[in-house]
């Protein structure tokens, strides 16, 4: 039964939630946000952004807009862990910001998600054109887009220089050497890769960085083909692969003791200035040596490839980690479609991506890198590089794996029993 | 033989003019009732109306019927998370009317410093479950204050992953929650302690009786409706709970340590499944119910009591 016809007393009960909310709420009807007439007079904007690293660009891009068009961007920053209910609550209420990040996908802040139940604005022109023309089906629904890439981030490992010296290791480019250089490091009081299973995003982030070589190497639409219902987890040897080396990397030490229920312990001792004791952080996109970087002076990072089931097989997975779009529902929505113009030229692109130590909107090329990616350009120069796997599952399905992957150290799970509950998850959704 | 009539209470004359009071009437709550209403009962209404739904949270949905329910009762890994709630609630029940009643009685009379250890045991109560949680993150974390401490005694093949082990994951939130909650325990048995008479003990004292015997026979029988309190009370709480698991363990590992609150935030907020979250919160909402209304039977007022 549709929204629209369902029967008048379920109705009359959401029609007391609803008033009532609004009544305390002290709102009367969903209506656009206005931060002035589009048409003329005074027009402030505003833009939200998830606040979690110490390195930011959008206050900067913001002022320099004010100079340049003489129109003020207020800048909203909303603490990342209630970000993704903030937009969607205030979407859904009419008072949006103008502007605000979101990402592609169908997560909770993902363009599909959002974009497909009407509550943002179409993006088209030189914004759309940043979009990487395999990607499209995660930036909106129906042939329309719904935000644009701002900058790309390099899903790789950001490795502390220092600590593979220390270590007496070399940054391996197979899984198999990997295995063996995580006995190494650990003999020598140094973990490979930093393991904080007890946060979600590590479980799938470091499956997919081993899938990438081990079913996104040889076969990039396997998304697709698992969508179509061609293949399944179970069924997919590099899945089989992906996962059960994690159970692997956990045997052979690769991670520091306590990794199943580690959080964020480690950027205590980093914010003390303390080096921490692994050789890699693996997990997260590689922006993240920016911020380390500041809080680090004295150490220097590079960021490698992460291993490969074979070396050729090694991917660069290339992250669009934020996108911009605005409300469809906007009072401002001239404004703030100006404000993606501007902010979409490239010299604008380039100054985000100098700002956050990543590589600019659109195609990742190898003269677009700086220096700190020097390990990894031979591989974008030959193309080795692919788009985030996973962007487009279910959510269900990604909350299955960070749910099961911990269960693999914990003797919870099996391998097998892990690929089963993410198709399964799949079926449900 | 002859049954005492108790004399009847006679109502005071009327005065001319009645007095102010006389104006209170039922719609003198009203705007507490109707606050009430919209902000509780009309919510919880809402909430139910969209367990029986598909909804996303976001856009448009469709009635589904019982399918939510269909599939909770389905799936075996909710049931050990209703079985995690059941477990949370019992154990902050035992836990705290236990050492609730243990500090009560220590701290009932006797030591000069009693009102200061009261003020101890009581504070944690003062606090946020979140940030105590997050306090006792510092002492469970690997290489935290317990695994060091077990390092300096020579103990090293007892320290483990304390948050990150099945085996002991729910234990640690368990822990937290007994230390928070003793002290509201303690204030209610005070409560009780301080209204039984001093002659029942002294009569007690002068039969013979042992410390054991007048606890067992004297306080315990006159601290019931305490015992009662305190542990409906803290058995509530325990259902509800929320923070600390979300902070200590995040429900982990694979839902060793998972509750249906938290099930109901990751699947409403987290995953986007808003309709199967408000199946999961009505089923949570009933649970309560059911042990709030034990409560009342319980509590309810006897004849002769």
């Amino acid at each position: 039964m549709s929204q629209h016809s369902r029967p008048r007393r379920p109705l009359a009960i959401l029609g007391i939630g609803v008033a009532s909310a609004l009544l305390l709420a002290g709102c009367s009807t969903a209506e656009p946000s206005s931060g002035g007439d589009s048409s003329g007079g005074d027009v402030t904007l505003t833009f939200a952004y998830p606040k979690a690293g110490a390195t930011t660009p959008w206050e900067t891009m913001a002022e320099k807009y004010t100079e340049e068009t003489g129109i003020k961007v207020e800048v909203e920053p909303i603490y990342i862990d209630g970000y993704d209910a903030a937009i969607s609550t205030r979407l859904q209420s009419g008072n949006a910001p103008d502007l605000f990040l979101t990402e592609p996908g169908s997560g909770p802040k993902g363009l599909v998600t959002l974009g497909s139940a009407g509550l943002l604005g179409e993006v088209t022109g030189q914004a759309a054109d940043l979009i990487n023309s395999a990607e499209t089906s995660a930036y909106g629904s129906d042939g329309k887009v719904y935000g644009f890439p701002l900058y790309n981030a390099p899903r790789a490992a950001v490795v502390f220089d220092g600590n593979l010296d220390k270590a007496g290791v070399q940054w391996p480019d197979t899984i198999s050497d990997m295995l063996a250089t995580c006995k190494t490091s650990k003999s020598n009081g140094y973990a490979f890769t930093l393991g904080q299973f007890g946060s979600s995003f590590t479980a799938d982030g470091q499956a997919l960085l081993i899938a990438a070589s081990s079913v996104y190497a040889n076969d990039p639409d396997w998304d697709a083909k698992r969508a179509a219902g061609d293949v399944t987890f179970s069924d997919t040897d590099g899945w089989r692969y992906a996962i059960q080396t994690l159970s692997d990397m956990y045997a052979a030490g690769c991670y520091q003791d306590g990794a199943e229920a580690a959080q964020g312990e480690f950027w205590t001792g980093v914010g003390a200035g303390e080096t921490p004791s692994v050789l890699s952080l693996t997990t997260g996109e590689a922006d993240i040596w920016k911020d380390l970087s500041q809080l680090l002076p004295n150490e220097t990072t590079s960021v490698y490839a992460f291993p490969g089931q074979t070396a050729d097989d090694r991917r660069v997975v290339n992250s669009v980690k934020f996108t911009l779009s605005y409300a469809a529902a906007n009072a401002n929505s001239e404004a703030a479609k100006a404000y993606i113009d501007w902010l979409s030229q490239p010299e604008n692109l380039q100054q985000i991506a100098d700002i956050t130590g990543t590589v600019p909107a659109g195609e990742v090329t190898a003269d677009s890198l700086e220096s700190v990616y020097e390990p990894i350009k031979s591989l974008v120069a030959d193309g080795k590089v692919i788009s985030e796997p996973g962007l487009t599952w279910p959510n269900g399905v990604l909350a299955a794996m960070q749910e099961d992957v911990p269960g693999l150290f914990t003797g919870q799970k099996t391998v097998d029993q892990v690929l089963s509950d993410m198709d399964a998850a799949w079926a449900k959704s | 033989m002859q049954r005492r009539t108790r004399p009847r209470a006679t109502t005071p004359e009327p005065r001319a003019g009645r007095p102010l009071i006389a104006f209170g009437r039922w719609w003198w709550a009203g705007p507490a009732l109707l606050a009430v209403l919209l902000v509780q009962y009309a919510a919880t209404l809402a909430g139910t109306f969209f367990a029986f739904t598909d909804y996303s949270g976001v856009g448009t949905f469709t009635l589904t019927g019982l399918d939510n329910f269909v599939a909770i009762f389905q799936d075996p890994s909710v049931l050990g998370v209703i079985g995690n709630t059941l477990l949370y609630a019992v154990a902050q029940m035992v836990g705290t009317t236990i050492l609730g009643l243990a500090f009560a009685l220590a701290l009932h009379r006797g030591l000069k410093s009693r009102y200061v250890l009261r003020a101890i045991v009581f504070l944690p109560i003062a606090l946020s479950p979140l940030a105590v949680s997050y306090v006792w993150k510092f002492v469970f974390e690997y290489d935290g204050l317990l695994n060091q401490a077990l390092g300096a005694l020579g103990l090293e093949q007892f320290q483990r992953t304390w948050l990150g082990d099945p085996e002991t994951a729910i234990w640690t939130v368990v822990t937290v929650i007994i230390w928070q909650g003793v002290g509201i325990s303690m204030v209610i048995f005070l409560a009780g302690l301080s209204r039984i008479p001093a002659e029942l003990e002294e009569a007690a004292s002068l039969d013979r009786a042992n410390l054991w015997q007048r606890f067992r026979y004297v306080t315990l029988p006159a601290l019931r409706p305490s015992v009662t309190v305190a542990t409906m009370l803290s058995l509530i709480f325990g259902l509800r709970l929320f923070d600390p698991i979300l902070a200590l363990t995040g429900g982990g590992p694979v839902s060793s340590s998972k509750n249906l609150a938290l099930l109901v935030y990751e699947q409403a907020f987290t995953q986007g499944n808003f309709g199967y979250g408000a199946a999961l919160s009505l089923i949570l909402t009933v649970i309560i119910l059911i042990f709030a209304i034990i409560q009342q039977l319980i509590t309810r007022e006897r004849p002769g009591d």
